[in-house]
């Protein structure tokens, strides 16, 4: 289940991984895979969609093990590098806290000589992300009771299986 | 010999306890996974994580049958969503 090498304890001086209560920004996240020998960069942005399954929400909550997750995006950017020996830059932000609809909760960028590797790194990456990166991720659900029509907000830790 | 075990919690692990981490103290060598029957015992609503939770120790993935060493950091992953 856990296809993982024995993981890197120093992060490629190529790369940049953050994991940040702050506003995550486009631009940065480009500049950071910006390289002269780039013929490509595909950046993957997350975003907090309206509703689940038809079940409108009206936040998120993502919560991380910080020391860990960094860890994990080290191990991504290994893995890349080992499929497509090419890849130029790795940049792996992740939000924490709490996120309205349309804010940016993760910034994946992959940075390549050509767009094939590029899009498969990069989808690579944050397949992975998905899966192995401890964070968590808590749906406030609006609810609207058929009876009073009174509006309350219920809160589920979201499965994986359940997201996205 | 005592050994210290400190164990992160996130998540569902985390509103249970409403917490950030527990530290345990063990007189007899552990598992991870033993680790994870001590608290389902003190909180059994937890049970319905048993099958789906996956175990780190100091910042790695590990199986549940890791024997434990003191001072070690262990996580309980629930299934995880980032993105």
């Amino acid at each position: 289940m856990n296809n993982f090498l024995a993981s890197p304890t120093v992060t490629n001086p190529q790369d940049s991984f953050a994991i940040t209560f702050a506003p995550l920004s486009v631009s940065e996240i480009y500049e950071l895979a910006d390289d002269p020998g780039n013929g490509a960069i595909v950046m993957m942005s997350g975003t907090v969609r309206n509703q689940t399954e038809g079940k409108p929400v009206s936040s998120l909550e993502y919560q991380a093990y910080e020391p860990m997750a960094i860890a994990i995006f080290r191990s991504i950017a290994q893995q890349v590098r080992q499929q497509w020996q090419d890849v130029n830059k790795v940049i792996i932000h992740h939000r924490i806290g709490h996120l309205t609809i349309g804010e940016i909760s993760v910034l994946v960028a992959v940075g390549c000589p050509h767009r094939g590797e590029a899009f498969a790194a990069c989808q690579y990456a944050m397949d992975t992300l998905k899966y192995n990166a401890p964070i968590w991720k808590k749906e406030h659900n609006i609810v609207i009771d058929e009876a009073t029509g009174e509006k309350t907000i219920v809160g589920t830790w979201v499965k994986l299986s359940e997201c996205c | 010999m005592s050994m210290k075990i400190t164990v992160k919690l996130f998540a569902a692990y985390q509103e249970a306890y409403d917490k950030p981490e527990l530290i345990f103290d063990f007189a007899t060598p552990v598992t991870v996974s033993e680790v994870l029957d001590k608290i389902l015992q003190e909180k059994p609503e937890l049970k319905q994580w048993r099958e789906v939770t996956r175990f780190g120790v100091n910042l790695e993935f590990v199986q549940g049958n890791t024997l434990l060493n003191n001072g070690d950091e262990v996580v309980l992953i629930p299934p995880v969503s980032g993105g």
